[in-house]
């Protein structure tokens, strides 16, 4: 008796509280900087980041359309990005935005090899969004600083 | 025999045309930065029957383009042709899907064109591309009444809230045609919802009615090869339709349920209720592989004049493996068999079927 009600609190929680385990690496844990160009937001708590990477909002507060700027599979911090974003690994993120963007919802991504040329991407493009590592040089306009 | 000529000539134009205008304009569509994008999508399939005959096919699948761009911010456009072996060396030309999306705020939008009715998961997410269906054919419900495509216009909203809460709204043509909206003749509405409470978990249900003039024309649910029959009564028939689905698709596990009860009255016999539900669970390993099982079962009523008294049901058995994200193979062992062995409902009798599919993306 005591067994299935352990096992039958076990799916509870894990229904309940599903959501939350897709949160536990945080991107203050490491170091790494979310830049964005003229999104309008200077703040963001990390959830919501995670949701504009994921394409859930297509566009920003301002009405800028959302571009996404990924690493690829060339960049050396790949998995490491792909896994603070989505808890999934690089092969997992081609498929999800492939998928994306075959149902018409999502504009595709951008994939690039270094922090340098996603750099360059985002000064280039407004409403584009990525993450780079700290000792990056980062124009401090492109800063968007993480909420507790 | 010029006639004949003529007519092979006009077929041979007319995809050449359409390729032609693809290539020179896909061209310019990737000069303007961020604006377009062309992809290939298609299969090549190995099928076994073993049934009172016997017989094995290698063929060439349904192999399409699909062109996804932005004329602005507010302003995009999908489009999505497929190219399918009809015979004696023809192709068919589809429009699949052509439509015009105007994002008029945050993640509402309003669509125009030729769409995917969305009433469950796999009309709205899978399409056309094999390479995306987690079994090597769509579920039997698609091709008895399904309606595939809708020609109209849709509102649709997406990611809303916590929950992800999706919904659409569609006003368009019904299933006699897929490209031609006679406004006063037959109309279908579609309204469906769903919602996403974690990445991997989507809710659907969806609502589809509409009443046809003349219900042999099933040009919008012609999708079940060889499972799919003819209509032939001609006469007026009304059709309500309500879809539930589930789908799972975690790291380990995949899950999908897709449930289709539909209820059609004709002047003739009165009223059918029929039923069909699809189940796939998959078990992924070392990333790239998947075994999978599946069950399919479909009945409709004696009264039925849409898609006639008729019942099946399939087991399916089968292994994936991803070369790439774009690129799998598929193999899976089929058994289908009848519901009821008495004789009032049609019968196909028992078969065995074993197929591979190569399906890819570029």
């Amino acid at each position: 008796m005591v067994y299935r009600f352990r096992f039958a609190l076990i799916i509870v929680l894990f229904f309940f509280k599903g959501n939350e385990l897709n949160s536990q690496i945080t991107l203050d844990d490491f170091s790494i900087v979310v830049i964005g160009n003229n999104t309008g937001a200077n703040k963001m708590n990390e959830q919501t980041l995670k949701g504009y990477f994921k394409g859930k909002y297509n566009k920003w507060t301002n009405n800028k359309t959302v571009i996404v700027a990924l690493a690829s599979s060339r960049h050396p911090k790949v998995e490491l990005y792909s896994d603070l974003l989505y808890n999934k690994s690089f092969y997992a993120v081609k498929k999800y935005w492939y998928s994306l963007v075959f149902q018409g919802r999502n504009d595709p991504p951008y994939f690039f090899s270094t922090d340098q040329e996603i750099i360059e991407f985002v000064k280039l493009n407004p409403g584009a969004i990525a993450i780079v590592e700290k000792n990056s040089a980062i124009p401090e306009n492109l800063k968007i600083q993480l909420n507790e | 025999m010029k006639q004949i000529k003529n007519l092979n000539v006009k077929r041979l134009i007319k995809p050449l045309v359409w390729c032609f205008f693809l290539f020179v304009f896909s061209n310019s569509l990737y000069a303007q930065k961020m604006s377009a994008r062309l992809n290939a999508y298609g299969h090549i399939n190995f099928e076994s029957v073993f049934s009172d005959t016997t017989y094995s096919n290698f063929k060439l699948g349904e192999q399409e383009l699909f062109i996804n761009g932005k004329f602005n911010d507010n302003f995009s456009f999908l489009g999505e042709i497929t190219l399918n072996y009809s015979g004696h060396g023809n192709y068919r030309l589809n429009i699949e899907r052509l439509r015009l999306k105007y994002n008029y705020f945050q993640n509402h939008s309003l669509i125009l064109g030729k769409f995917h009715t969305p009433v469950n998961y796999w009309n709205d997410v899978y399409f056309h591309a094999r390479l995306f269906f987690p079994t090597i054919d769509r579920p039997l419900m698609f091709s008895k009444w399904i309606p595939v495509h809708t020609f109209g216009m849709r509102l649709q909203g997406q990611n809303i809230g916590k929950n992800n809460f999706g919904y659409d709204f569609l006003i368009g043509s019904g299933m006699g045609s897929e490209d031609i909206y006679n406004v006063f003749d037959e109309t279908s509405l579609t309204a469906a919802i769903h919602w996403k409470p974690i990445d991997e978990i989507r809710y659907g249900f969806s609502y589809y009615v509409t009443s046809m003039k003349d219900a042999s024309n099933m040009a919008a649910h012609s999708h079940g090869d060889d499972e799919h029959q003819m209509n032939t009564y001609s006469g007026a028939l009304d059709f309500h339709m309500l879809n539930a689905s589930f789908a799972y698709y975690g790291e380990k596990w995949e899950f999908l349920n897709e449930f289709s009860f539909n209820r059609t009255n004709t002047d003739t016999l009165g009223t059918s209720n029929n039923v069909s539900n699809y189940i796939y669970l998959g078990r992924r390993f070392l990333e790239k592989n998947v075994a999978f099982t599946g069950f399919d079962i479909l009945y409709s009523g004696e009264k039925d004049l849409h898609t006639y008294p008729y019942d099946r049901m399939k087991f399916i058995l089968g292994y994936k493996y991803e070369y790439s994200e774009n690129l799998n193979l598929k193999a899976q062992v089929e058994y289908y068999t009848n519901v009821f062995d008495d004789h009032s409902h049609i019968s196909s009798g028992r078969k065995f079927e074993f197929k591979i599919q190569m399906s890819y993306g570029l």
